[in-house]
């Protein structure tokens, strides 16, 4: 009987509180909507590193691979003969093509892209919202006579993946210093944190309350660290995919209405996630589950 | 118990109004009821209870939630309480991932009494909630 009781009881904490009931930090309590972003990302990082406390900063650019070691080992094979490579070089010999008034994309960024996407997104004063890297080459593609590309697939991602892949080994260093972007970045927050869907779920249900536990097979992973392998390839996509189109996938998955690519939501969650990664080495093209 | 917790029972009440139920409902389950609450919990459309929750029998179930079994006695005393609680968890626990079955529409009236009728017939003990 005593059993039992216990039982109920520990059912009814985990039940109550979401996953992780005997942590000191209750995940919901991270989310102070007029906190500053560093004070939220640390907030967060402290409700992390008390859950895994074996894991180094670096450790979260490996996704659920840093939960689990036959994950972390699957990808690691994975990358040795990945399909993202065929998507490197393509990017690759599409960034070394001249615009139409002779000049290239190297010529866009400072340093010729060199650690550039440790920069992004970016919150722009003069345009007073969020600059993702895609919206960073397009703008680049139109100040040089060209057309835009559309966001998301073909050309777009192997640009945004080879662009990305020149900041590899750089940390993630994007900032939030102006009242601007700090809105935009508490706008990513409310978005992380807001039920959406049918199932009534927040990415952060998922990626802190049941961060760490299984969803079928699939093992949640902390949101801290996404941002640094995206674009990645995942088999189940078969394809190289950006870190907004699997926004998307969740979205679907919770059934609620997937938002287009560089919508005003996506960037600044993306904004959001990617300040929560600061420190983070960028590893691009990543791969995955 | 913190505020969150405690604030449930007017809303529990509301819900249960809403959802036109009585517990006479539940008084005996039949074999197909509880036939029928296995294979909506096992599914992937409806319930897919095992998306988070162990089941006797469940292959790759997940772990977000407790494997469920006898424990679900002691936590709501009474099948009607586990209907109301799977038509709106969070009406009794706000910050629990579960999602609103019944609220949102997700599973009918009948169906939330089917899966309840299931639950609450686990023998198997629990291994750790």
């Amino acid at each position: 009987m005593r059993r039992g009781l216990f039982f109920a009881a520990c059912g009814a904490a985990v039940i109550a509180t979401g996953a992780h009931a005997s942590h000191s930090v209750e995940w919901w309590k991270t989310n102070d909507p007029s906190a500053a972003p560093a004070h939220t990302r640390a907030e967060i990082m402290h409700y992390y590193t008390g859950l895994f406390p074996q894991l180094t900063l670096q450790d979260y650019a490996l996704g659920s691979g840093a939960l689990n070691a036959e994950l972390r080992r699957q990808d690691e094979q994975l990358a040795d003969f990945s399909p993202a490579g065929f998507v490197l070089a393509k990017g690759k010999k599409l960034w070394a093509q001249p615009l139409l008034d002779g000049d290239t994309y190297a010529s866009c960024y400072p340093d010729g892209g060199r650690s550039a996407a440790a920069h992004y997104p970016m919150y722009s004063e003069e345009q007073h919202e969020v600059i993702t890297l895609p919206m960073s080459l397009n703008a680049c593609r139109e100040r040089h006579g060209a057309k835009a590309l559309s966001y998301g697939k073909g050309d777009m991602v192997a640009l945004e993946t080879y662009l990305a892949s020149l900041s590899n080994g750089a940390p993630i260093d994007v900032k939030v210093d102006s009242q601007g972007a700090t809105a935009a970045f508490q706008a990513g927050q409310k978005f992380f944190f807001q039920r959406a869907g049918q199932l009534d779920l927040a990415c952060a249900s998922c990626h802190m309350g049941a961060v760490g536990r299984y969803l079928r097979a699939q093992l949640l992973s902390p949101a801290v660290g996404m941002p640094a392998t995206f674009p990645k390839y995942r088999m189940k996509w078969g394809a190289v995919g950006t870190l907004q189109q699997r926004f998307r996938g969740c979205q679907k998955k919770i059934r609620a209405k997937p938002e287009g690519f560089e919508s005003g939501d996506y960037r600044d969650l993306q904004y959001f996630l990617t300040y929560l990664s600061n420190g983070v080495k960028i590893d691009v093209p990543g791969n995955g589950p | 118990m913190s505020a969150s917790l405690t604030r449930s029972r007017p809303a529990l009440v509301v819900a249960l109004a809403a959802f036109g139920m009585s517990a006479a409902a539940h008084a005996a389950d039949s074999a197909s009821d509880i036939a029928a609450g296995k294979e909506i919990a096992f599914g992937l459309k409806e319930g897919n209870c095992v998306a988070c929750h162990s089941l006797p029998g469940a292959a790759m179930a997940g772990n977000v939630g407790p494997r469920l079994g006898p424990w679900v006695h002691g936590v709501f005393h009474s099948e009607s309480e586990l209907v109301k609680y799977l038509y709106d968890p969070q009406a009794k626990f706000a910050h629990t991932v579960m999602p609103e079955f019944g609220k949102n529409k997700m599973l009918t009236e009948e169906q939330l009494e089917q899966v309840s009728a299931y639950v609450w017939s686990l023998s198997e003990k629990g291994e750790r909630p």
